[in-house]
């Protein structure tokens, strides 16, 4: 079964050839148990064409592969990302209107003009199937799901009309956070613990994936289900690429997360989270209690 | 030992000073340091920054200085290399360099003691974290417009090993066009070394090559197209930059 991954021929398009994460140091670091393999799981169902997956195979460096993910191949998926996460704030219509009269009070005392920007560092990243370690002072944890933006040719300062062919095809991540009590400062400690942001399975491609602007995204947990529409962006992709790409270089392999949903969820340890969208397939993750004794002794 | 990335001959090298002046390239050769292109001397993944972490600089902002360090992230692509050239956007006009001791992680670190903190540090090296703040905003401040500009973030010349260095208290300066703008000590940070690594590994993995920009002492001097840029920091390193306006930095006045 794992060695059918190597048969597939790539069609189309060429997968992320480059890695820093493979050359030297790949990843998750100490982010709880191994990824789980997938042998006949329905997470690639809707999915129709090729995708872009890096995976992990016994004894041997991740590795990216194009594939049919329609019958899902075997195989511990890793974090489909080479380059940075980058994600928006603030870019859901039906959360500016709710937030309208907060944006006009101090400390703010004007709406967003620019994209409201954050970074997911590497040590956020888990891989579908993966445990989300919660460390134990994390009271409460905001969980929301959107796609992931994934960058196939390098965007500095393109045009709204030329930002798509940029992209190579759409992931899906649940962003996970410390409730936030505010927009003020940067939240690092609330947004970049380690394995605070599921991404994956894969990378549908472009050509194969639907049209993101009208994307549906659900999140499941303990039987709830939450659902958005990226229609309720304020800035649709192209024009973030375009605004984000005229200050910093959206690299190859870079990911973009174009906004959140509106409504607060929150989640607690032993949760199990599950994140879909139409034709990308489906994202799974456990939240669980960090280990911390072991990392003492560092 | 002094190390450095560099450009020479067609080819990127690794690099040691042997004297002022002179590099000796992995491959053996000695090369003068005139001679090379000079890139940022470590590839990180993760770049943490500091606001707000000199008592005198925090004053001088009118913010009261932080009771929890100010952490804001950068990206790999805001970096650029001793000698390089930053530019300076047409509607700008308050860019402001930010001399800054740049703390390299050596190994892996979570959850590491204040006490423990210098050994996992590799070196260090000179940053100017130049703060375009015209483009300020009140969400996630500074925001990554003010701060993650593509070759905004001069760094380097060289990485310095650890043990080479005491640097609990070294003299921090900017020079701008030759007139000093900035000056200060590593010993006034708010938040320590120590402090910062146990507080940033207390929730996120670090790991080789990444960087902690420890934040910039009092002195906000704007700068011009055309300006030549100076951050220094005694034992670490003279770290220069050229600012450029759209039209040199595009090609359009040459």
């Amino acid at each position: 079964m794992i060695d059918r991954l190597a048969q597939i021929a790539p069609v189309g398009t060429r997968p992320l050839a480059r890695s820093r994460r493979i050359d030297n140091r790949p990843l998750p670091i100490d982010l709880g148990p191994p990824p789980l393999y997938h042998d006949g799981r329905d997470i690639g169902r809707e999915v129709r064409g090729v995708a872009h997956v890096l995976v992990k195979r016994p004894g041997r460096p991740a590795e990216w592969i194009m594939a049919d993910v329609s019958q899902p191949p075997s195989g511990a998926f890793e974090a489909p990302v080479a380059g940075n996460v980058l994600g928006v704030a603030l870019n859901n219509r039906r959360q500016a209107e709710h937030l309208a009269d907060a944006f006009r009070a101090p400390p703010y005392r004007t709406p967003p003009r620019a994209p409201v920007l954050y970074i997911k560092p590497p040590n956020t990243w888990c891989a579908h199937g993966g445990a989300v370690p919660v460390p134990g002072d994390c009271e409460r944890l905001t969980v929301a799901a959107t796609v992931g933006i994934v960058i196939g040719r390098a965007a500095c300062r393109v045009a709204p009309a030329d930002a798509l062919g940029h992209v190579l095809g759409y992931t899906l991540a649940i962003d996970v956070s410390e409730l936030q009590d505010g927009f003020f400062r940067p939240a690092i400690r609330q947004q970049c613990r380690d394995g605070f942001l599921p991404i994956g399975p894969w990378v549908v491609d472009r050509a194969d994936a639907p049209a993101p602007d009208t994307l549906t995204v659900e999140l499941t947990l303990d039987g709830r289900s939450h659902a958005w529409s990226l229609a309720e962006l304020i800035r649709p992709i192209p024009q973030l690429i375009a605004e984000i790409s005229d200050f910093m270089t959206l690299a190859e392999g870079d990911v973009l997360l174009p906004g959140l949903p509106a409504a607060r969820v929150e989640a607690r340890v032993g949760d199990r989270l599950t994140a879909r969208a139409d034709g990308l397939g489906r994202l799974d993750c456990t939240l669980v209690a960090e280990a911390t004794t072991a990392r003492r002794a560092a | 030992m002094k190390r450095a990335r560099v450009a020479f001959a067609g080819a990127v090298h690794a690099a040691v000073e042997v004297e002022p002046g002179r590099l000796r390239l992995a491959d053996g050769r000695t090369v003068a340091a005139d001679s090379v292109t000079w890139l940022p001397p470590i590839q990180p993944q993760t770049i943490v920054a500091l606001g707000l972490n000199y008592a005198d600089h925090a004053a001088e902002l009118a913010f009261k200085a932080p009771a929890e360090p100010l952490v804001f992230l950068k990206t790999p692509g805001a970096l650029v290399g001793h000698r390089g050239v930053s530019r300076r956007p047409g509607d700008v006009r308050q860019m402001h360099p930010e001399c800054e001791l740049a703390v390299v992680i050596g190994r892996t670190a979570r959850n590491v003691a204040r006490a423990d903190a210098f050994d996992c540090i590799a070196g260090y090296t000179v940053a100017n974290d130049y703060a375009l703040r015209d483009y300020l905003e009140n969400y996630y401040r500074p925001n990554l417009r003010v701060k993650n500009r593509d070759g905004c973030t001069p760094i380097g010349p060289f990485l310095v090993d650890r043990d080479d260095v005491d640097s609990g208290a070294l003299r921090l300066r900017t020079t701008v066009a030759g007139k000093v703008v900035q000056e200060g000590t590593t010993a006034d940070m708010i938040f320590d070394i120590p402090f910062l690594i146990e507080y940033l590994t207390g929730f996120m993995t670090l790991r080789p090559g990444d960087v902690i920009l420890t934040g910039t002492p009092h002195g906000v001097g704007f700068v011009r197209p055309g300006d030549r840029v100076v951050t220094e920091i005694e034992g670490i390193g003279r770290l220069e930059n050229t600012v450029l306006d759209d039209a040199a930095f595009y090609g359009a006045a040459a």
